[in-house]
């Protein structure tokens, strides 16, 4: 595998924009990301495209990458459209990564991109991709978290109040993100007296629902020259997997399968947790956040709900989690999230985050999970990004 | 009487075991004994064919939650947690528990009624657990 770094990356706001489409969104975050690497459309050799619920929400099932493609004026080139739940734009990056790392092509653009506010059954949770027959009985992605969560409290004694305090946290780092979501700030009380919704998780634990899109221009070595830049940030891992289904009893204080992706970004990123300066997490649930510090190894398990309320992983802290405001706040898009994750890092590892932005970060990391199978996860993603001057 | 993922999955949960009697239908596999609900057509372990086995709807509650904002198709509030069945399955289902009884929570005892989930006319019949009472167990 050859190096590969990011040329440029660019998003639109995240929000509720009902007039907008797939291709509006998909093509202002497009362009920005290009403008951003000085790359002209007909310079790029692939597209890869996440998109996770096109055909339900927006009746149109395959080629939103071909139709973002079109709207750019890309044409004649290699389009991938993945499909991996909320992990579609992390899997859409990885299939970029390992194209422009083969050498196959050299400069690629991703895109991710979701339209939801337009969807039928608005204000009610988001059924679950996959899960047929426990959607029937009622499940619904904060009760799966509501579960781990009271599972997280009853086996560690995380408080109700650590647990809200991620929401609080988040919240506050969105204040400063002019392409967030929610970005009013709110309190510990605010979150436990918002409206209930599954178990002990109130409306300000779940992230919301919005549209958006996000991009990025990945090159390897030859794409870089070809096109006359030096990229400043490397893609040092990026790895995804499925589920691991043999243990059906399983704990669920803490996901296997994160636990599983992120061992494998360090083994091929040749760093550590300890190393990571910044990292954007998969909140899609305030608890969720807590429990991937553990299973990332940012701290010990069953300690996460204590490193919130510590303010490390504040603005300012040893290691900056969220700094966009997370899917709680900047939003969750489900197909632009995984990327947006890598605009957020990239920015940061430039040093253009403004008031977000942490103490000249060298190593960052972004994690993703998607879907469920069988009390499991069906996907989760791990990517590791780090500065060129980075030994 | 239709039930839960008769149109959606591959192997209906439910066999009508005489008497209008309801078990649930799980998949064993000859091999290595890997027991799975729903039932699988071939063992993930070792793509053995599966056998069909009926599980005894007995378990404990690995955890559950009271949902406040409900789906569409469900009224608000209900119970939905994870059963560990005593055959070593774990399942998704409702949890119908009597306000006596406190809050569901990891470890209580249940058993397995079957009755119509969600709101409206046309509910599916569906798996729905109850909190085994003291006299029962004794």
């Amino acid at each position: 595998m050859q190096k590969t770094y990011l040329a440029g990356v660019g998003m639109t706001p995240f929000g509720k924009f009902p007039q907008a489409t797939l291709a509006s969104l998909g093509r202002q975050a497009s362009l920005a990301a290009l403008r951003d690497a000085g790359v002209s459309p007909r310079q790029v050799d692939m597209i890869s495209c996440g998109c996770a619920r096109s055909g339900t929400l927006q009746a149109r099932e395959s080629g939103v990458g071909q139709l973002i493609g079109w709207e750019v004026g890309i044409e004649g080139v290699a389009v991938y459209n993945e499909k991996a739940f909320c992990a579609s734009g992390a899997m859409a990056f990885n299939v970029a990564n390992l194209a422009v790392g083969s050498g196959r092509h050299d400069v690629a653009l991703v895109v991710g991109v979701e339209q939801m506010s337009s969807r039928d059954g608005k204000g009610r949770p988001l059924t679950s991709d996959g899960m047929v027959l426990e959607g029937e009985q009622g499940f619904t992605p904060p009760a799966y978290y509501a579960m781990a969560a009271r599972r997280h409290m009853e086996v560690y004694g995380t408080t109700r109040e650590q647990i809200a305090s991620v929401a609080v946290k988040n919240r506050h780092a969105a204040s400063f993100n002019p392409n967030a979501q929610y970005r009013d700030p709110i309190t510990i009380e605010d979150v436990m007296t918002s409206r209930p919704v599954a178990g002990p998780l109130h409306l300000l634990d779940c992230c919301p629902t919005g549209d958006g899109a996000a991009a990025a221009v990945i090159v390897n070595e030859a794409g870089a020259e070809r096109l006359g830049i030096d990229p400043t940030v490397r893609i040092a891992a990026s790895v995804v997997g499925s589920g691991y289904y043999g243990d059906q009893l399983r704990d669920m204080t803490s996901f296997g399968l994160d636990r599983a992706t992120a061992s494998k970004a360090y083994a091929e990123a040749g760093v550590s947790p300890h190393d990571v300066d910044v990292a954007e997490v998969h909140d899609s649930f305030s608890i969720a956040e807590i429990i991937h510090y553990e299973d990332l190894g940012f701290c010990e398990p069953g300690t996460g709900g204590k490193l919130v309320e510590s303010g490390a992983t504040s603005l300012g802290g040893r290691i900056v989690v969220n700094p966009s405001g997370g899917l709680l706040n900047r939003g969750h898009p489900l197909g632009a999230t995984g990327v947006a994750q890598i605009v957020e890092l990239a920015d940061q590892l430039q040093g253009r985050a403004g008031e977000r932005q942490s103490d000249h970060p060298r190593v960052a990391l972004a994690h993703i999970s998607g879907g469920f199978h069988e009390s499991d996860f069906a996907t989760s993603g791990v990517t590791i990004l780090t500065r060129t001057d980075v030994a | 009487m239709r039930f839960v993922g008769e149109s959606s999955i591959e192997h209906p949960i439910f066999a009508d075991v005489g008497d209008g009697v309801l078990a649930l239908v799980a998949s064993r596999c000859p091999q290595c004994g890997d027991t799975r609900l729903p039932a699988r057509t071939l063992c993930p372990n070792d793509l053995s064919e599966c056998d069909v086995v009926h599980l005894s709807g007995d378990g404990v509650i690995y955890e559950a939650v009271r949902i406040s904002l409900a789906p569409r198709g469900f009224d608000s509030p209900f119970w939905v947690g994870y059963v560990d069945l005593d055959e070593g399955v774990r399942m998704f289902a409702q949890i119908e528990w009597a306000e006596a009884d406190g809050e569901p929570s990891h470890g209580d005892r249940v058993v397995m009624d079957v009755r119509p989930i969600g709101a409206g006319d046309d509910r599916p019949y569906g798996p729905s657990f109850r909190k085994v009472s003291d006299d029962a167990s004794s």
